[in-house]
């Protein structure tokens, strides 16, 4: 038998009302890092890729 | 109904992250509330993943293994062996190799990109060819060219003028401050290599007319003071992207000893330095500190059959840092040759296919690992040299640390205090 307090998620949507605090990692907040450029190499940052 | 993996890491007070890579979102919920491994999310469409194929809308074209600097932990040993320069023909077809698929495929550009196993702007003769040629093949096809070029930094007043006109991009290499940039980089006749390299960027940058980014190698003399390197950076030149990589222990490095960093140090001064970077507004990157969603990032680089690196013998290289025939991992990562008789590049397909294998997916023990989708299973060319041929499913030498770094870039982004301070 499950402790009372356990709460079960499934859902995303679920996740957002069960959490204390989220972010995007895609929001611009996290520019940053999420902006590398193609991730083909790891020697020439700024490439002709861009 | 779409499902996505789920990771989970638990963290104090009673709480836990939890991790969504496919969705990029990151959530903080108490340990009683229990999650499965895999979790609905209805609105969303999983991207599809699509092999390669030799398409190649790029090229790296590593000109030459000869160099002006002596650098301590230069990978290639560059300006020790014999001297070997690209032939125009090799580059050529590199190019025409490139410009067909970016018609056939319907793409507005195709990007050259110079590099070397040494300083690329040392054989400028081959270089000014190469532009030309770009420039042609730009005209008959309608295709814009995207040319950029890797330097140390180190060249005349007149080449500096020669790539403002005809460069988009240059990726500089510099290792923070003049101290510890000379004490990596300094000249063949031993002197500093950075007063040179200032004077240049100040040009560059202040022509407005080429990108200029800055790519670090973290060592162990200048790994404690990342921040402060970094900060000294963005101080002499704002606005400037500063990649950076921690260094390996081949080529040079491996034959003086071993400076390359702890990488449990790397990984926390590299929080620390990320952390200072977005406070000050400044733009820096490392392979392993990328969030995108899956499936783009499964493998480490392009190494999976999306890089098309050709070296100064005319040898297709996955890895430009495999830049000759001779190199213990050529038969791993080369996967075709220019043939004279042929006048054209022979792909060796059997190679290409296993490169194909290169991907986060082919190591059991990443499989439940929260990271791995920011390590993506780490450098191909460290874990080969680490492990010879089983290295496709061995997990990277810095597991652990990649590990520390992934979960201090998470607790970063969700605004938590620094967990290991440097």
């Amino acid at each position: 038998m499950k402790n009372k307090e356990v709460v079960v998620v499934q859902t995303l949507a679920d996740l957002k009302a069960a959490c204390s605090m989220q972010t995007d990692l895609s929001g611009p907040e996290h520019k940053l890092a999420s902006e590398a450029c193609c991730d083909q190499c790891c020697d020439d940052y700024i490439c002709s890729s861009e | 109904m779409a499902k996505v993996r789920v990771f989970q890491i638990p963290i104090e007070d009673g709480k836990k992250i939890v991790y969504i890579p496919e969705l990029l979102k990151l959530f903080i919920v108490p340990k009683t509330v229990e999650v499965g491994n895999y979790i609905e999310a209805p609105d969303h469409s999983p991207a599809v993943f699509k092999p390669p194929k030799q398409q190649f809308r790029r090229c790296d074209l590593i000109l030459n293994n000869f160099c002006n600097l002596r650098c301590i932990y230069c990978y290639s040993n560059a300006g020790v062996p014999l001297k070997k320069e690209m032939s125009f023909v090799v580059a050529q077809k590199a190019i025409d190799r490139v410009v067909a698929v970016c018609l056939g495929s319907g793409e507005s550009k195709f990007g050259i990109t110079l590099t070397g196993g040494g300083e690329p702007l040392l054989s400028l003769k081959l270089v000014q060819q190469i532009v030309r040629y770009c420039r042609t093949r730009s005209k008959e096809t309608g295709l814009i060219c995207k040319l950029a070029v890797v330097s140390n930094g180190n060249f005349s007043e007149k080449i500096c003028g020669y790539l403002i006109e005809n460069f988009d991009n240059i990726s500089i290499s510099i290792d923070g401050t003049p101290k510890v940039h000379n004490q990596h980089r300094p000249t063949a006749t031993g002197k500093g290599s950075f007063t040179l390299l200032e004077r240049n960027v100040d040009r560059l940058l202040a022509s407005g007319k080429i990108g200029v980014g800055f790519r670090m190698t973290i060592s162990s003399y200048n790994v404690e003071q990342l921040d402060k390197h970094v900060l000294f950076l963005h101080h002499r030149w704002p606005g400037v992207l500063i990649g950076m990589e921690p260094l390996e222990n081949t080529g040079r490095c491996a034959s003086i000893g071993t400076i390359a960093p702890d990488p449990i140090k790397f990984a926390k001064h590299f929080v620390h330095a990320m952390r200072i970077s977005k406070e000050h507004g400044i733009q820096i990157r490392y392979s392993i500190a990328t969030f995108k969603a899956v499936p783009d990032t499964i493998s480490f680089c392009g190494i999976n059959g999306r890089i098309f690196g050709v070296d100064p013998e005319g040898n297709i290289t996955a890895c430009t840092r495999v830049n000759t025939k001779n190199d213990p991992l050529a038969p791993l990562f080369q996967y075709g040759s220019f043939d004279t008789k042929l006048g054209d590049f022979v792909i060796y397909d059997d190679v290409y296919a296993r490169l194909g294998a290169l991907v986060v997916d082919s190591i059991p023990g990443c499989n439940d690992c929260f990271a791995r989708y920011n390590c993506k299973g780490d450098c191909c060319h460290l874990r080969a040299n680490k492990y010879g041929t089983d290295f496709v499913i061995r997990k990277s030498p810095k597991c652990y640390a990649n590990r520390l770094l992934t979960l201090g870039l998470l607790c970063l982004a969700l605004g938590l205090p620094e967990v290991f301070k440097p």
